[in-house]
């Protein structure tokens, strides 16, 4: 009943070659305006987005993103198909320099990539028929010479998004089609042209349950049949886990880690995955996993901490990560991980039958060997943080 | 002990083109301290169920039949007549329409022989106001066996028409909405709270956050403006907000913020009962599990009530001991949340829980549910589930299944529910 899904490990991704996308120290800033005065004293502010990230996609490879909100995995799509353009680094798909294109060869790049984008309900124009919406690129792009080609390449792409019969749906407006079909609408749009890539931002987040997963076995199926790679951007770790062959975590505009999606799941080598599969909720409720909380709030990615962007959230953190840099390592083939002690650190996986040894009183969340922990006279274990945070012990009331 | 009774709801809208059964004979029941979760798609009714306890539907929204308690205190009753008339619309309609009556009849009785007192679960002034109406009722009845059927149900139609509608009727409506709104009033904040979907809208964005919290404060409770601001300030704490924050504007906060600032709001009176209208769904994985946790921590803490309303199964795993699964606007299974995700029996919870990724164990294919949900207005006869369903026959198409009682604290609403129970049946 259950069929299983052949994992692409990370070996198999290594072996296949075709670069689709070599992106190296890619930045993306964002000015903040600042006052007059400022201005004319030249300081100058800006909101880190994307902090010089490095990563691959191969022919045929979904590559997903995931990421606390704020963490920049939105605009590093978005710089993927030039809706931005970078500050600084390079970008080359299929061997061409993509960063610094402009006008007539932008455009002409623009029609090999594409984008779903997260509200389908958003994303349409409620004045134009679905035809009139996926015929938009065609006409942008100077595609088919008649009314009847271009009707001829609609119904494809209708046919290809599985909204059968095409007839039924291209002179439909959004408000007669429910969520779903919106949606495969979108991404008609995006096949109309014949993508070489296709950046999926949120593609599934607004959508119903029920849908969803017609909608993710529908992009499996365009990548398992037409080969177009994928970027998928979400917040859900369990559906990017479903989708994609790779997954890079992000954080504060940077990759955390980055390896086969099974790897990641199963061998979760950074502090910050952990935490962030920790906190997925699991669909079983005899499950019980051991919990690993994060402290604090994203930092302001205005003012990026020194030394390892994660280190005042990190659990696990020394000296050395408040002053240096880490290195995006490759701690296995193909699994990097950026983190001075990548490999050392006895992470929780999420398939662990975790048996909790110490329980900090504070937050409920288990202290592990390795973390800083402080044991009350009568016993009661914190953590270091969490001792700090409180006066009196909450078991005897005696002073901490 | 039951606190929240829900026995039997209907709600439906009006609409120009008829009527929208957005909730359809829904009954559940939730004891102290106890937690449910309401899960389905949008547009199942699970919005509409929460909107109907606290008394916050839309002004085209009416409850049609059954009846909502809160500790033995009527919150929603649909009077006789428009009970009657919905009644008149299906099939069988005799003994059911003479089940309402003999219950009512039987209230009525009681009320006049040991006063409202002694009678919990009723309400006074549905009653007086229907004592005409239950006579006339009566004698129409009385004559079953002289009259043809149709006949009998014409003249009840007519009798239902005529006490619903007119000046006469309205007049008496709100009346008796005037009196139960007052009930409620009283009810609503302090005893039931709402934690409201779009953390992002709920608050009033001209007014600090500090203020409206105290403001509900002021409300229902008798303490002075600084001992208000002096509860409000526990309150933050007690979410985990800093104190200097009470100050500031919504948009001053960021997602979590706004939506713990909501959390602290629904708590401030420490109610029996908090209805939470998917709270964290706008939220990313590690605010959403760090707001349950918190959640979970207060609940027990303070020996609250929870209902949860959400789409996302998973949430629901993690926090609440029952579960009810919703779907065109009836309860398809409900009871023990470890029964119902260990032994499903019905196919649209087989469905709903076959289409969710997990990060656990081996990757599986996702099955989608085929189709997508009715339409209300218009629902496909028989079993609403039944165009979308793998293992329709003949008789889902004709008749709305039963709510079968699988094993204790499990029921489930399908013809096949037994089959699919004990594994006969594989979806």
């Amino acid at each position: 009943m259950e069929a299983e899904v052949t994992d692409a490990t990370t070996e198999e991704v290594g072996k296949k070659s075709g670069v689709v996308w070599e992106v190296k120290n890619l930045t993306k800033l964002f000015p903040i305006k600042a006052g007059f005065i400022a201005s004319l004293l030249g300081k100058e502010t800006n909101v880190h987005a994307v902090n010089d990230v490095e990563f691959e996609i191969y022919d045929r490879e979904i590559l997903g993103i995931v990421g606390e909100s704020g963490c920049g995995k939105t605009t590093c799509g978005r710089l993927l198909v030039r809706l931005e353009t970078p500050t600084r680094g390079t970008m080359q798909f299929h061997g061409q320099e993509i960063g610094g294109l402009k006008g007539r060869e932008l455009k002409r790049f623009r029609r090999s990539v594409q984008m779903i984008f997260q509200d389908p309900y958003e994303s349409l124009n409620p004045r134009l028929s679905v035809f009139a919406t996926i015929a938009e690129p065609l006409i942008v792009h100077s595609v088919g010479d008649t009314i009847e080609d271009r009707e001829e390449l609609v119904r494809k792409a209708l046919e290809y998004a599985e909204l059968k019969p095409p007839e039924e749906f291209m002179y439909r407006y959004p408000h007669e089609l429910s969520g779903g079909q919106r949606q495969r609408v979108a991404i008609a749009r995006t096949l109309v042209l014949r993508p070489r890539f296709i950046v999926a931002d949120e593609p599934v987040s607004m959508l119903d349950v029920s849908i969803r997963a017609g909608i993710m076995n529908l992009m499996l199926n365009l990548r398992e049949e037409y080969g177009i790679p994928f970027m998928f951007i979400s917040h859900d770790v369990s559906v990017t886990r479903y989708m994609s062959d790779r997954i890079g975590v992000m954080y504060l505009g940077g990759f955390v880690e980055l390896a086969g999606s099974e790897d990641v799941i199963k061998n979760p080598m950074h502090p910050y995955t952990e935490a962030l599969l920790s906190a997925v909720p699991v669909p079983d409720p005899t499950a019980k996993h051991g919990r690993v909380k994060i402290k604090g709030d994203l930092p302001s990615p205005i003012n990026l901490p020194p030394g390892c962007t994660f280190h005042p959230r990190c659990l696990y953190k020394k000296d050395i990560c408040k002053s240096q840099v880490p290195e995006f390592k490759e701690v296995e083939p193909g699994h990097f991980v950026l983190c001075h002690f990548a490999g050392e650190l006895p992470i929780v996986k999420p398939d662990d039958e975790y048996v909790t040894e110490e329980i900090c009183k504070y937050c409920n969340a288990t202290i592990k060997k390795g973390m800083a922990s402080v044991q009350h006279s009568c016993g009661a274990n914190y953590h270091e943080e969490c001792a700090d945070r409180v006066k009196a012990c909450t078991v005897c009331g005696k002073e901490l | 002990m039951v606190m929240l009774d829900i026995r039997n709801l209907r709600v439906y809208f009006e609409i120009l083109k008829g009527k929208v059964k957005a909730v359809d004979g829904v009954s559940f029941q939730l004891d102290r301290g106890e937690t449910m979760g309401l899960v389905g798609e949008s547009g199942c009714g699970k919005t509409t169920t929460a909107f109907a306890i606290t008394r916050l539907l839309p002004f085209n929204g009416h409850v049609v039949g059954g009846e909502i308690l809160f500790n033995d205190v009527v919150l929603a009753r649909a009077d006789m007549a428009t009970e009657m008339l919905e009644l008149l619309e299906r099939e069988r309609w005799l003994p059911r329409v003479e089940a309402l009556f003999e219950r009512r009849q039987n209230a009525m009785h009681a009320l006049k022989e040991k006063g409202l007192g002694e009678m919990p679960g009723e309400s006074e002034i549905l009653l007086a106001e229907e004592e005409i109406f239950l006579e006339e009722v009566g004698d129409i009845l009385a004559t079953k066996d002289k009259v043809e059927p149709v006949e009998l149900k014409e003249m009840l139609h007519d009798a239902g028409k005529a006490e619903t509608t007119g000046f006469f009727a309205d007049r008496r409506k709100r009346k008796i909405e005037k009196e139960i709104e007052a009930k409620m009033a009283a009810i609503r904040w302090s005893e039931i709270s709402m934690i409201f979907q779009s953390a992002m809208n709920a608050f009033n964005p001209v007014y600090r956050i500090g203020d409206q919290i105290a403001e509900a404060l002021l409300t229902h409770e008798d303490m002075s403006k600084d001992e208000a601001h002096q509860k409000v300030l526990e309150l933050f704490d007690l979410v985990g907000l800093k104190p200097d924050r009470v100050t500031g504007y919504p948009h001053e906060f960021s997602g979590g913020m706004r939506q713990r600032a909501i959390i602290a709001m629904a708590l401030a009176l420490n109610p029996q009962l908090i209805i939470a209208d998917e709270p964290t769904t706008a939220l990313d994985v590690i605010m959403q599990d760090r707001i349950l946790a918190e959640i979970r921590d207060l609940q027990k803490e303070m020996h609250m009530a929870m209902m949860i309303i959400t789409h996302d199964i998973s949430v629901v795993a993690e926090v609440s001991e029952k579960i009810a699964i919703m779907y065109g606007g009836k309860l398809f299974e409900q009871g023990d949340i470890v029964s119902i995700f260990e032994n499903p029996a019905n196919p649209y919870t087989i469905g709903l829980t076959g289409a969710f990724p997990s990060i656990k164990g081996k990757k599986k294919r996702l099955k989608s549910i085929p189709g997508s949900p009715p339409d209300l207005a218009n629902p496909p006869l028989g079993c609403v589930f039944h165009p979308r369903c793998k293992l329709a026959q003949d008789i889902c198409k004709e008749k709305m299944p039963p709510t079968i009682e699988v094993a204790k604290n499990h029921r489930s609403y399908c013809h096949f529910a037994e089959e699919i129970y004990t594994g006969k049946m594989k979806v």
